[in-house]
């Protein structure tokens, strides 16, 4: 597939032939597409597909059971379903851990900048104004809502600037002005910071404000790739039983 | 053959096809946790030699095992000592071996109770404790956030644990064995008329460095079984909030189990022929 209109962009995450069987059922059997510097692909499909098992794949968290996954740059990071913070730390401790932390990659701790705490708390300040969420520092994680929660985990993942940003579910279990948020956060981010991202996602209002492209997934490979506009006027069957939301098509729902 | 039906029905005996389904379950999970422990021990052992271990989280650990446990460790095994006297006490005093009390009592409990009461008490706090809280983070991806963000959840979560309960254990057993030893002398006192100074004699007349190393050996094997049968188990955990309650379950029933085991094969190399 071509990178976006006029832009020859680098490829920040190149998959290809991604493989991947939890016992004898197969959940991907050809994946590939490649996502560039600066854009946003969201990968769509039914409940069960495969999807949050791709991203983990990406981002290290499973291993595939063949074909190439190759990040152009190490500096990634991931936002969780649930949000995943620590819930017995602060979140000025949450957004920072990166910083606090010394890290178990060997390269990274070599090259590992060594910041106070009072320095860490400015720049979990900072990160915290960017999500809208301004004197939370010392709140725990079991005070804030679910929406909050969310935009914590956004600021805890760029924190290092990174240079890819994986996001599983961004927008599930939000009212439609809490996704609208974080679809926004979505794009400011890709935009202030360049990174590539890839958004797995069922709700269609996130692919359509905040995809570049969009992959739909289903029985184990891509069966369509184009722009959210072309998606709602596609006349590939699976991209349009999915625009429809229609339960005539080749995708059953799973069990 | 129509009164038996189908044999081959799998509803014809639920009770041994559960029975085989549970065995079966517990058997793969039973290596399955056996060879992580194996990896994770040579993970921290790694981690430790190069000295990357957050102090901070295993003083805090240090403290949940020593302090948090210690008053049910110190109830236990207290009471421990006052039984043994209760049982023995009369019975030695009317065969005349009345200076033998303190040294049986002593024995009993630093070569067996102590040790194993204080492993109780860890297991019921501090065991059941690490499971729920290691497959809850497990469950809600705070360990696969950790990996993300670049940290190792053995060196973050498992090693301040286990160094923890290692460290604390046979420190709280000499206090609650010491502890046991003065409870037998009070009920000996009051119910048998044997005199502290007596009792005392025959504890110091009995007791080796062996008794007090061994005991304490003993405790720190229980506190690495304990830590390490938790730890793996909570953050091996898959599912939902069944199955973190199936987790901790496990973690102490294992845990009890493992522990009496290795308590036979110390006691056969710390005092056996």
């Amino acid at each position: 597939m071509s990178a976006p209109a006029n832009s020859p962009a680098k490829t920040m995450i190149h998959v290809k032939d991604v493989r991947k069987s939890f016992g004898d059922k197969p959940v991907l059997e050809s994946v590939s597409f490649d996502v560039h510097e600066g854009e946003v692909l969201g990968i769509i499909g039914i409940s069960g597909c495969g999807k949050s098992t791709l991203l983990k794949i990406i981002g290290g968290l499973e291993t595939s059971d063949g074909g190439e996954v190759e990040l152009s740059d190490d500096n990634y990071s991931m936002v969780f379903q649930y949000s995943a913070l620590f819930d017995s730390l602060a979140v000025w401790e949450n957004v920072g851990f990166s910083l606090l932390e010394e890290p178990d990659v060997k390269q990274y701790r070599e090259n590992r900048v060594q910041y106070s705490e009072a320095q860490v708390r400015e720049i979990v300040k900072e990160k915290l104004h960017l999500v809208g969420l301004d004197g939370t520092d010392d709140k725990l994680p079991n005070e804030l809502s679910g929406g909050m929660k969310k935009r914590v985990s956004f600021a805890r993942a760029i924190v290092s600037n990174p240079k890819i940003i994986l996001y599983d579910e961004p927008t599930a279990g939000l009212d439609p002005i809490a996704s609208t948020v974080i679809e926004d956060y979505i794009l400011k981010l890709r935009n202030e910071l360049g990174a590539a991202s890839v958004v797995v996602t069922h709700q269609f209002s996130t692919i359509q404000r905040a995809a570049d492209r969009v992959a739909l997934l289903h029985d184990g490979r891509i069966q369509w790739l184009g722009t959210p506009y072309e998606l709602m006027n596609s006349d590939n069957p699976y991209a349009r039983q999915f625009a429809t939301a229609s339960l005539d098509g080749p995708m059953t729902p799973k069990d | 053959m129509a009164v038996l039906g189908n044999l081959r029905d799998p509803h014809l005996f639920p009770f041994t096809r559960k029975l085989g389904q549970w065995l079966g379950r517990e058997t793969e999970s039973f290596f399955e946790s056996v060879g992580l422990i194996v990896v994770m021990t040579g993970q921290i052992a790694g981690f430790v030699s190069k000295g990357r271990v957050k102090w901070k989280h295993f003083a805090d650990q240090f403290s949940f095992v020593g302090l948090d446990t210690l008053g049910v460790a110190l109830t236990m095994t207290t009471f421990s000592g006052m039984v043994i006297a209760l049982q023995v006490a009369t019975e030695m005093v009317k065969q005349g071996a009345e200076n033998y009390v303190g040294a049986l009592v002593s024995m009993a409990l630093l070569r067996e109770l102590a040790p194993i009461m204080t492993g109780f008490s860890v297991i019921a706090m501090s065991g059941s404790a690490y499971a729920a809280e290691l497959s809850t983070m497990q469950i809600t991806s705070q360990v696969d956030a950790l990996k993300v963000l670049h940290v190792h959840p053995v060196r973050y979560l498992v090693v301040p644990r286990v160094l923890g309960a290692i460290t604390a254990l046979p420190i709280i057993t000499v206090i609650t064995a010491t502890s046991g030893i003065l409870g037998g002398m009070l009920i000996s006192n009051l119910l048998a008329d044997v005199h502290p100074g007596v009792y005392l004699d025959s504890v110091w007349q009995v007791i080796e460095y062996k008794d007090i190393f061994g005991a304490m050996f003993k405790a720190a094997v229980f506190g690495y079984l304990i830590a390490m049968i938790a730890t793996s188990i909570g953050i091996n955990t898959k599912g939902g909030a069944k199955e973190v309650g199936e987790a901790t379950t496990r973690a102490v029933v294992w845990s009890f189990v493992a522990m009496a085991i290795f308590d036979y094969v110390l006691t056969y190399f710390i005092y056996g022929n």
